[in-house]
């Protein structure tokens, strides 16, 4: 196991070195980041500075009459010096004296202080007047100096101030193909109202008038949406940007390191020497891992340095990137590489040559943008998503930036990735030096899904994972979408849910036989079981229900459960509508069919599959409890995690039992006394507690029920023990 | 130490009837016997080769190797055998040494005796002083010594040689032929494949005559000559062959040649 390993390490060792010492890679590895984050760093200011300059009010320049100060000497510059005519000076002072503070006493909220400096949002940027003195407005306002000059309004009668009419009577001069002219104008006006209204109140309050106030007053107030205000486009195109580079940096050694090796003439030698492919693939694996994660490393390195040199790092994420999100960037990071290296090297393995390699990755790199764009347009994380390969990444990742994250999804999304990259992992396995791709010049994928023409005993276990790995986010997306159909009767949903369930766990696996040319019967472990073995099966079957249910129990009561208490109150609901159906149907629904599915699956393709390559039963036993647990997480559209244990418990007894009695059969039963027990006591539970059998409101069981569970239980797993082992 | 029985391999061709590219081939190569196994281009020579390697699994028969199936025990077979070939490459980026020890450790030869073992094949092959070069700035004949020193490397009992010489002029040449005189005189088992029929003279003790598939011959070249009362290879490939009318013959001729 260690000279294993260790020469695991030193083949590892070998491609790095090879890889590290081409200058391609070493292009896309250092050069690409050195530009790519200054770049980007200088779009960004564009952008950012664009806006600014478009959100700003215009300065108004407003032209204020003025004549020539009269003055003995000549002045230096020759150009004669101005001063304002004092009624247009008292008007810019009527103005931003007087009209200016009213207009922000009006606008704030009662009880508060105007602050001139913080105005309320849609106030922002008060415009500034700008005054330049001006001897002729008009020819002034003409030639654009300024964007609005004032004139004196030439009046007929001599002004007096005890008659009707203002006591200023000014022209505001604009041009009318001049937009800021127009919004001088406007702004001007809305001063001058603020401050003839000001005047009017005092006036009145002199004359002892007392207003209430204004008889209308609307006050605008902002509704903040925290969501909105968070959710910025950065937090998923920070991450979006380094994975597209972790892509880039990962792609030509996986070309390399797999079509290269053909291209080269060093793929025959190689697979001519006496070492499991499994293992010159994984040394591929860890080296194009490494390759990607250090392209990943040095991204991250550039940009947290751009953003730092610059300082628009605040600007992007709020205050807030502290070298913990750097951390959790990197550790998805770390993450997406093997994900992302494990499904490279199984569509390079297929390749040729450089070129077709090429041909293959560009769909690939084309379609890693789409879960971008789903993140983009604010899907939420959960449901069928979570286990999306990619997608449930790039999603995982706006959540850390954006400080939601969940660590429940959090875990779903590392082991389904990982998952995933295992199954691409042993695929690439099964393919790389493979007959087809060592032999023939130009053929092509059809090769290698062709019926083989000798048939075998059990399905290959990479095609197994891979089965399984495409059956999870398929029957997760099924249940959710049979959750959506409320409108349907139950029954009819529940035979649709059956046929379901049929078609994933036993049409897949025999569509898979019929292609591989596998014996059904042996595929599937169809064979005769002994009476012993359907002892043990019997008896484990009504026995471990109880012990299970109160490990839920237990788990749920530890706080160690996941599952919402709404989902728990539904399906308690659902138990009622189910006593208006007949008992039969709902046995056969939820425990016969599920049953011999779930054995036909897990303990028939999937562990037969296992059993036969690995020569160790008893991990592959452990593999397929863990698998099957991992299946038996969901629950409609959340996570169940009470229900890993038990379940992976389960797989064990059911692996080992089929193992031992080298049939499926008697797993099928055991799975189906285990499930119509359970189904049968929530159908008559009301009977059971009116008997006295049960006790209403209470999760635990009567402890005589669990003294015999567990006395019949150890009387099962000594038959089982006794069961004789079938070596097929 | 090889054993061949029956050997044969069928490929399937999609809406086309099964191609027969070795069909039961039987013959024996003892240790310091130089086999060669003769044929134009697609007689089945490196399908045969394959399929001792264990790389292909034949449709029916069997290959051993010192008393190892290639189906049974592919692993056994693979430590026990060299393999030559000269469509065979380098990887560019490595150094001569790094190349050798990496392939060196592929066969599990412990580090001390691979050090050792590289320094007689540097010696024997005249590489010493390519050592530490990168195999990309190599010459066709160095990256071929070194291809005869990889496949030593961990020393084993039978070596396979596919086309070992094609492509190569006269002088590179020579440096194969010495190589098979130096296995002959280390008592190795090696099978040899060509269709360059004079240089098979020189090099071969024993010929396997290879055509579509089945052995058509075997024997020393004194019983051929004995049997078929020709003087070189190529003529008697063409009568022990029954290769029909003169028009086919000389283009099957002008194939070998």
């Amino acid at each position: 196991m260690y000279a294993r390993l260790g020469r695991l390490g030193r083949l590892t060792r070998k491609e790095l070195s090879e890889c590290l010492r081409d200058r391609r890679t070493i292009l896309t590895l250092l050069l690409m980041p050195l530009l790519l984050y200054p770049i980007l760093a200088m779009a960004f200011f564009q952008i950012a500075g664009y806006k600014k300059i478009e959100k700003e009010w215009p300065r108004f320049y407003v032209g204020l009459p003025a004549r020539p100060i009269e003055n003995n000497d000549e002045n230096s510059s020759g150009k004669p010096q101005l001063q304002y005519l004092p009624a247009a000076a008292n008007l810019y002072r009527f103005w931003t004296e007087i009209g200016i503070p009213e207009r922000l006493r009006r606008h704030t909220p009662p009880g508060q202080t105007p602050d001139r400096d913080h105005p309320p949002t849609y106030l922002e940027n008060v415009p500034r007047l700008e005054v330049v003195p001006i001897l002729d407005p008009e020819q002034s306002v003409r030639e654009g100096v300024v964007d609005v000059a004032l004139r004196p309004r030439p009046s007929e009668e001599p002004r007096q101030l005890n008659r009707r009419g203002p006591i200023m009577d000014w022209e505001l001069l604009y041009r009318p193909d001049s937009p800021r002219g127009h919004d001088a104008v406007r702004y001007l006006e809305i001063l001058t109202a603020e401050a003839n209204a000001w005047d009017v109140t005092n006036i009145l309050k002199r004359a002892s008038i007392n207003l209430r106030g204004d008889p209308v007053r609307v006050q605008a107030v902002a509704v903040l949406d925290e969501n909105r205000a968070k959710s910025s486009i950065l937090p998923i195109l920070i991450p979006l940007i380094l994975i597209l580079m972790t892509m880039t940096g990962a792609v030509y050694p996986a070309i390399d390191l797999t079509a290269g090796e053909r291209e080269r003439g060093t793929l025959e030698i190689l697979i001519a020497a006496p070492i499991p492919r499994l293992d010159v693939l994984l040394a591929k694996y860890f080296a194009v891992w490494t390759v990607a994660l250090l392209t990943a490393l040095v991204n991250l390195g550039m940009m947290a340095l751009t953003l730092f040199a610059t300082g628009i790092g605040p600007a992007v994420f709020g205050a807030s990137l502290t070298v913990l999100n750097l951390l959790q960037v990197l550790a998805l990071l770390v993450l997406f590489a093997a994900f992302f290296s494990a499904v490279l090297l199984s569509l390079t393995s297929f390749a040729r040559s450089f070129k077709e390699a090429q041909s293959y990755l560009i769909p690939l790199m084309l379609l890693c943008l789409a879960p971008g764009l789903m993140a983009l347009m604010d899907f939420p994380l959960g449901g069928p998503l979570a286990v999306a390969p990619l997608i449930n990444i790039v999603l995982l990742a706006r959540e850390i930036l954006s400080g939601k994250a969940d660590l429940l999804l959090t875990a779903l999304v590392v082991a389904t990735t990982l998952l995933y990259a295992v199954a691409a992992i042993l695929l690439a396995s099964r393919i790389f030096g493979a007959e087809a791709v060592l032999t023939s010049e130009s053929s092509g994928w059809s090769e290698l899904v062709r019926r083989p023409s000798e048939p075998s005993r059990h399905a290959a276990a990479s095609t197994a994972m891979l089965c399984l790995a495409l059956l999870f986010p398929v029957n997760f997306l099924l249940n959710a979408g049979l959750a959506q159909l409320r409108d349907l009767p139950l029954e009819t949903r529940l035979v649709l849910a059956s046929v379901l369930n049929l078609l994933l766990f036993v049409g897949v696996p025999m569509f898979v036989f019929w292609r591989g040319r596998v014996l059904f019967r042996s595929g599937f472990a169809l064979r005769g079981a002994s009476v012993v073995s359907l002892l043990a099966a019997l008896l484990l079957g009504v026995s471990l229900w109880p012990l299970v249910h109160e490990a839920v129990v237990v788990l749920r009561q530890l706080g160690l459960s996941t599952l919402p208490e709404s989902l728990q109150q539904e399906s308690k609901k659902l138990l009622d509508r189910w006593r208006e159906l007949s008992p039969v149907f709902i046995v056969l629904a939820m425990a016969v069919l599920p049953a011999i599915a779930e054995e036909l699956f897990f303990r028939g393709f999937l562990l037969q599959a296992l059993l036969g390559e690995e020569r160790r039963p008893g991990r592959a036993i452990v593999a397929s409890a863990a698998l099957f647990a991992i299946f038996h997480l969901f629950v409609s559209n959340s996570v169940a995690v009470e229900r890993l244990l038990p379940s992976f418990l389960m797989g064990l007894v059911l692996g080992t039992l089929a193992y031992r009695a080298g049939s499926v059969l008697p797993g099928i039963l055991l799975h189906l006394l285990h499930n119509g027990c359970i189904v049968l006591l929530g159908y008559y539970e009301p009977q059971l507690t009116e008997a006295g059998w049960l006790v209403a409101e209470q999760q635990h069981y009567p402890v005589w029920l669990l003294a015999g569970s567990v006395a019949l239980a150890l009387v099962g797993f000594t038959v089982l023990r006794l069961t004789r082992q079938r070596v097929s | 130490m090889i054993q061949v029985e029956g050997l044969s391999r069928r490929f399937q061709v999609p809406g086309k009837p099964d191609v027969v590219a070795v069909d039961a081939l039987s013959f024996t190569v003892h240790a310091g016997e130089v086999y060669g196994l003769l044929g134009p281009n697609g007689a089945g020579k490196t399908t045969t080769l394959r399929m001792l390697l264990g790389l292909l699994p034949p449709s029916s028969g069997r290959a051993l190797i010192e008393g190892y199936s290639s189906v049974e025990a592919p692993e056994e077979v693979k430590r026990r055998v060299g393999f030559v070939s000269t469509s065979a490459g380098l990887y560019p980026h490595l150094s001569v040494r790094e190349m050798l020890l990496f392939f060196a450790d592929l066969y599990n030869v412990p580090p001390s005796r691979a050090r050792q073992e590289l320094a007689q094949l540097a010696e024997l092959l005249r590489i010493e002083d390519l050592l530490d070069r990168r195999c990309v700035t190599l010459s066709t004949g160095q990256k071929q010594r070194v291809n005869l020193a990889r496949a030593l490397i961990h020393q084993p009992p039978v070596l396979l040689l596919d086309e070992p010489t094609a492509g190569l002029d006269v002088i590179l040449s020579q440096v194969v032929v010495e190589f098979v005189a130096h296995l002959r005189s280390q008592g190795k088992a090696v099978i040899l494949t060509t269709h360059q029929l004079d240089e098979a003279e020189r090099l071969c003790d024993r010929f396997g005559l290879l055509h579509r598939g089945k052995l058509v011959r075997t024997g020393t070249l004194a019983e051929l000559r004995d049997e078929s009362g020709c003087t070189s290879l190529a003529e008697m490939f063409l009568t022990l062959a029954g290769i029909g009318p003169a028009l086919n013959r000389s283009a099957l001729a002008e194939e070998i040649h």
